[in-house]
């Protein structure tokens, strides 16, 4: 890629003028192979990521399990969850992304810290789990993951930072980045919407409430037994159930509108497409 | 009043919060534990004043209470048992690890209450900016966006209340349409100035230079000094973990270290590192109040 960049105006530069019309077959002939590398180079990084977090993360939690099974849960596992999130900001970083794309995912993350800001009042029913699955939905799963770990970092800035926050931004993070794995935008029948409603319930207490319960399990036990995740689980369950159907709620209410918005940004401006 | 740690380099501060916040995880000793609990609530006091108690109540004492409790109910290791509790026997190792463990994290999150009060957004911004500028460009941009977003909000209802379509009056359903007719155009309007931002730092060159942040920390004397005591008091507490200073089990049978004078000049150091905090502000409190008696 950087290499026929290089050439291109060399060559042109030593051969004749060409004629006019063949000058504009050039160029289009350029910005084909250009959009195509850009294609393929896209789909890499998608295989790339998924690579990352389907093998990478699990294979870095088992050997963390096996090496410390009975030293240090705490420690360790806080560790493990803070490393396996530093490929997807590697990745994010190295790539340089563009102005636009980092303010908008700034106006997102910013939209689910207020969002739980405006719903302090009702413990646990927060629209953060729903604004991220809509993000990692429209702008793609390496922009759901950013924004679902970024919304629980900023948020907890203002609620308060603790041993629970790698937890968070794992878990929202992946909640965004399996959002934008497993839909596209184009969420038009009712049944779709309705597979979106479903997919935000299971991840909210499937995904969501079993990590950051499993903070609280790790953090007080040396050896851990089946009963305690059972017991924590089973406490943690009704405030769960409460965020799953706040998830449900807003992702009925939001999910059009706001994929509407995010989609007419995207094609007005040309940001991640 | 400002704290007297707060001016310190931040990636000193951030060196001295990582100490003390995975010492109380790696080494679950009752009295360095105690220690850091100490030194975390000394300077949770002198941060807070009288408010570091709604931490300690908030906080502290729930996740004190569920851990020492949940502890021996659900761990039966040990070979002292006490009772038994419906066919489950209950041991004096698993009550006293469960206790240790509340003790833990409560440190923890006492260190986190101290943290939360020094580490401001900019340190943060600060920190990351250096290898991770893209992220700590969206932080910075989410967190000034937080209260912008919700000062359009204000502007946007009173635009709406004008035109009759307020949030006050009305049936609770016109309301809650009205209230999100509000939200649709609070969003439109973010996107919409979000590419505005974008457009906008691209014409003033964003991307061409290195990341530079707004707070701009100096290396200075002090900070090499308090950099200096810090490293010390890390060097000896790997060197007393090396030397098996501080080591303690509590499977199958309780056994700690016994109080020999190494371990006790050990236990003074860790405090003294814990400590640099407090010491700082006192220090300051003391100098301010020899000024003041010049006068």
């Amino acid at each position: 890629m950087q290499k026929e960049f290089a050439e291109k105006p060399n060559t042109a530069a030593a051969r004749p003028e060409p004629a006019a019309d063949e000058r504009v077959l050039a160029a289009e002939r350029l910005r084909a192979r250009q959009a195509a590398e850009e294609k393929k180079r896209r789909l890499i990084r998608r295989i790339v990521s998924a690579v990352l977090i389907l093998v990478f993360v699990p294979s870095v939690i088992l050997v963390g399990l096996l090496e410390w099974h009975d030293r240090q849960f705490y420690i360790v596992s806080m560790l493990i969850i803070a490393l396996s999130m530093v490929p997807f900001f590697f990745m994010f970083e190295k790539r340089r992304p563009r102005a636009r794309e980092l303010t908008l995912i700034a106006v997102m993350v910013a939209l689910g810290v207020a969002g739980r800001a405006a719903f302090y009042m009702l413990p646990h029913f927060k629209p953060i789990a729903a604004i991220v699955i809509i993000t990692g939905v429209s702008l793609g799963s390496e922009a759901g993951f950013i924004t679902g770990a970024l919304t629980a970092f900023v948020s907890n800035m203002f609620f308060g930072q603790g041993p629970w926050t790698p937890w968070q931004m794992f878990a929202l993070g992946l909640i965004g980045f399996l959002s934008g794995i497993l839909f596209n935008d184009q969420i038009t029948t009712k049944l779709k919407l309705f597979l979106l409603c479903a997919y935000g319930a299971f991840v909210t207490v499937g995904i969501y409430g079993q990590i950051v319960d499993t903070q609280v399990v790790f953090s007080s036990a040396q050896n851990v037994t089946w009963e305690m995740f059972l017991a924590v689980y089973a406490s943690g369950l009704p405030v769960n159930l409460v965020f799953a159907s706040a998830t449900v709620l807003f992702l009925l209410l939001l999910t059009k509108p706001l994929l509407n918005k995010l989609g007419r940004i995207k094609k007005k401006h040309g940001v991640f497409r | 009043m400002r704290d007297a740690f707060d001016t310190v380099n931040p990636i000193v501060a951030f060196v001295f919060f990582a100490f003390a916040l995975i010492m109380p995880m790696l080494v679950m000793h009752p009295v360095l534990l105690g220690i850091s609990l100490a030194c975390a609530l000394a300077w949770l006091f002198i941060l807070r004043g009288k408010r570091a108690w709604g931490y300690i109540l908030k906080f502290a004492l729930p996740v004190m209470l569920l851990t020492a409790v949940m502890n021996p109910l659900f761990n039966h290791a040990g070979v002292t048992i006490l009772f038994y509790l419906r066919h489950n026997p209950i041991t004096l190792e698993s009550i006293v690890y469960g206790v240790a463990s509340a003790g833990m994290l409560a440190s923890v999150v006492l260190w986190f209450a101290c943290f939360n009060a020094i580490f401001t957004s900019d340190k943060i911004v600060y920190l990351l900016g250096r290898f991770a500028p893209s992220l700590s460009l969206v932080l910075s941009m989410a967190l000034r966006f937080v209260p912008l977003f919700s000062h359009q909000a204000k502007r946007i209802a009173q635009a709406q209340r004008g035109a009759g379509m307020g949030t006050r009056g009305g049936s609770i359903l016109a309301r809650a349409r009205n209230g999100l007719s509000i939200l649709s155009s609070l969003i439109t309007w973010a996107l919409e100035s979000s590419v505005t931002t974008a457009d906008s730092m691209r014409s003033r060159g964003y991307g061409l230079h290195p990341r530079r942040s707004f707070a701009n920390y100096r290396f200075d004397g002090r900070d090499a000094l308090v950099g200096g005591l810090l490293a010390l008091g890390m060097l000896c507490t790997a060197l007393a973990s090396y030397f098996k200073l501080i080591g303690i089990r509590f499977f199958p049978s309780y056994k700690a270290n016994e109080a020999t004078p190494l371990f006790i000049a050990f236990c003074v150091i860790y405090a003294l590192t814990l400590l640099i905090p407090v010491m700082m502000n006192s220090i300051e409190a003391y100098r301010w109040h020899l000024l003041r008696s010049r006068i």
